[in-house]
């Protein structure tokens, strides 16, 4: 080998690694960088730091579609769908809202047009509970309301909730999933919906009623 | 204040979302209303049982292929569409023609194939119904068609003659030889 192709190679690989560490830079910058600067990059070309939006927001919006449809299958399919459709209409994007705020709504509106279509798999598919419910107050104090009076099992509550959920038409669901679950207030569930604050209580306050007559045995 | 507009205060009242005076009215209300008291009570416990479903979770390796799966379906999204002329050959099980220069060849293969075949057909001799033509190319190919066909039968064909002395039905046929009757018919399995 002579010495000008020892240089080459000594240079193509210092190159490969300047090129590796500046992505590996880069890497670290985008999953530093706020959703406003990650949708800018995207909107220019920059289909990288979509990923970041993607990790950053899957799990919260798996869990409000998850709720209002109760099943593993249609939540996942939904939120891909949500993030597909969110990426293909990005450059129309006017960052008027957060981009938290605009695929929530892409996502919510997605449910509810599915939920209206019947195309529900017609079985649950429930999550586990995790470990943490042994340490929420409201837990506890429910369970030692209702345990004296007959014995209740963890998975009993979470199937009678899920049925009395279901038994809600969309719009009630997804207010008191919005509300009472995800602790959204009044007017982001507005903006959420496209509907007026008016119209969020009136649901809620009927869906709760609702909800009291189905589940009369746990209150 | 009545039972209705106290009920829906409620969760702004809980939360300390009232103002002063309207937060006031609420509270006299469930002092004096015991059925409003019951129903503050019993959707207390409403939200308590919602808590549950704040704790249901897939998992934390629900969302690992999470990534990669939004990748392969947006790719799936994002791909061409096939042409009506692809989709056509799909349905047909036919191999569409990829470029314009098998068009081509396909074409011309075709316009070949109708000229071979319009050749075949002029050099047919047709059969002899009057007299002999010489089929040449200044002849017109209908006109030559037309000419070669017999111009007025002169006599019943052999084969209508066949036709109207044929039995009418199977069973006519049947009746010279064999009676046709199910009774007396013996069956052979």
């Amino acid at each position: 080998m002579s010495a000008f192709q020892k240089l080459d190679g000594k240079l193509k690989l210092q190159t490969g690694t300047l090129a590796e560490a500046r992505q590996a830079e880069h890497r670290i910058d985008l999953a530093e960088a706020d959703d406003e600067t990650l949708v800018a990059r995207v909107q220019d070309g920059d289909s990288s730091a979509y990923d970041h939006l993607v990790q950053r927001y899957k799990e919260r919006l798996y869990a409000t579609v998850y709720h209002m449809t109760s099943n593993h299958e249609d939540a996942n399919d939904l939120v891909q769908e949500a993030f597909i459709k969110a990426y293909k209409s990005i450059k129309s994007f006017k960052r008027e809202s957060s981009f938290y705020t605009w695929i929530y709504r892409i996502a919510v509106n997605r449910t509810l047009n599915h939920l209206k279509r019947g195309k529900t798999r017609q079985h649950f598919s429930l999550d586990d509970i995790d470990t943490h419910i042994q340490n929420d107050p409201d837990f506890v104090e429910l369970l030692s309301y209702v345990t004296p009076r007959r014995e209740v099992g963890l998975s009993e509550l979470q199937e009678k909730l899920n049925v009395a959920l279901q038994k809600l038409s969309e719009p009630h669901r997804a207010v008191v999933v919005m509300h009472d679950v995800q602790g959204l207030t009044h007017a982001d569930i507005a903006k959420a919906i496209g509907c007026s604050e008016g119209t969020v209580r009136s649901r809620l306050f009927y869906a709760r009623q609702q909800m009291q007559g189905l589940l009369a045995e746990y209150l | 204040m009545n039972c209705r507009k106290t009920k829906e205060l409620l969760h702004d009242f809980a939360d300390g979302r009232l103002t002063e005076m309207v937060a006031l009215n609420v509270q006299r209300h469930l002092t004096e209303c015991s059925d409003c008291r019951v129903f503050q009570q019993r959707e207390h416990r409403l939200q308590q049982l919602l808590a549950v479903k704040r704790h249901e979770t897939p998992g934390t390796a629900y969302f690992d292929n999470f990534l990669g799966e939004f990748h392969r379906r947006l790719a799936v999204e994002t791909a061409p569409r096939p042409s009506y002329w692809q989709q056509l050959c799909q349905r047909l099980h036919l191999e569409p023609i990829p470029t314009v220069s098998f068009g081509y060849a396909h074409a011309l293969g075709a316009a070949v194939a109708l000229v071979l075949l319009w050749r075949g057909l002029a050099s047919v001799e047709l059969p002899a119904g009057g007299e002999h033509q010489d089929f040449t190319a200044s002849h017109s190919t209908p006109r030559m068609i037309a000419s070669a066909l017999p111009a007025k039968p002169t006599e019943t064909p052999v084969l209508a003659q066949v036709a109207l002395n044929a039995p009418r039905y199977v069973l006519d046929r049947l009746a010279a030889t064999t009676p046709a009757s199910y009774e007396v018919a013996s069956l052979h399995f």
